[in-house]
């Protein structure tokens, strides 16, 4: 477990990149990206 | 209809989170804080029994929550997709747990996004029972729920494998603790889950087909997410949510004996 609660956009985008796939054709936003599954108002409370 | 139809069913899902979000809707608030002020309401949805999830018992069992100014309030809901459906119907504030599921209902058209990291690597093994000797024996295998990070991780490792989704016949079990104890009783072969159930599991003669800690995977395993609405109307309650979680998990990692006191305790160890 980590020390801070940073948002970590690789890793992110790993599960993003499997939910896509899990979905395939079923998923309504297949063009979402990283920046649009988080919140960045909270990048200096998580560190 | 028979039990593994009746879990398979799409529907069962969608009646439980409502069942839910109903009973969450009847609880009383608790009380105000004892300085006279009045702390902000929040209630936390968790998705397992696990190690993982200890910063959550020491918020609540240590009073954290409430030294930052929170009337917190934490229930464990049985997977990703449960939590998914309650935090929709607005009957709870924040989620914890696998990031899939708060990509998953972004994807699917929801407005949901996640605002802190607290894990970044999904560790879960697959343990069975001694007589199973690999991943393609398995027939019957226990996993939180249909769409949990569980079942997620078994069609990514069949996937790897080259074994067929329909290979298994899954169970659900809402929990790694539960999922523990089917193996235990037999009424799965195979189960997933992660420390410290996979630990106890091996020592007591299962065996580990996928060991979590030697095949540690780069994934939002522990994430705190929430609706763009909650995050957008009181932005101030998460902030106080993610700094109460920060003081929990830095005592995680710095004071060992209260922090497996509170796991002892939750896990009934």
């Amino acid at each position: 477990m980590r020390r801070d609660l940073s948002l970590q956009y690789d890793v992110i985008d790993n599960a993003l990149a499997e939910t896509k796939r899990l979905l395939g054709a079923g998923a309504k936003r297949p063009d979402y990206t990283v920046g649009d599954v988080i919140d960045k108002s909270f990048v200096t409370v998580v560190r | 209809m028979e039990l593994p139809r009746l879990l398979r069913s799409a529907r069962l899902p969608n009646l439980t989170a409502w069942l839910v979000a109903l009973t969450l809707l009847l609880m009383p608030g608790k009380l105000a804080a004892a300085d006279g002020s009045a702390p902000e309401r929040m209630r936390i949805l968790y998705a397992s029994t696990a190690t993982s999830f200890a910063p959550i018992w020491i918020t609540s069992d240590l009073g954290i929550y409430r030294k930052h100014g929170l009337d917190a309030e934490a229930v464990l809901l049985g997977g990703g997709p449960l939590i998914g459906s309650v935090l929709l119907s607005n009957s709870a504030d924040v989620g914890v747990g696998v990031g899939e599921t708060p990509i998953r209902v972004a994807l699917q058209g929801g407005d949901m996004k996640i605002f802190a990291l607290q894990k970044h690597a999904r560790i879960l093994s697959i343990v069975s029972k001694a007589s199973v000797q690999d991943l393609g024996q398995i027939k019957v295998l226990g996993i939180q729920s249909l769409g949990s990070s569980t079942h997620n991780f078994w069609l990514w490792y069949a996937r790897q494998r080259k074994l067929s989704e329909s290979q298994v016949q899954f169970v659900h079990t809402n929990s790694s603790a539960k999922n523990y104890l089917a193996l235990k009783s037999g009424r799965v072969g195979a189960a997933i889950f992660g420390p410290p159930f996979d630990v106890q599991a091996q020592q007591e003669g299962f065996r580990l087909l996928v060991e979590g800690m030697k095949n540690p995977q780069p994934f939002p395993a522990t994430c705190y997410f929430a609706t763009v609405g909650f995050l957008n109307k009181r932005p101030e309650a998460a902030r106080r949510f993610v700094e109460s979680m920060k003081e929990a998990v830095q005592l995680f990692h710095e004071d060992k004996t209260a922090t497996l006191k509170v796991i002892e305790r939750r896990l009934r160890l």
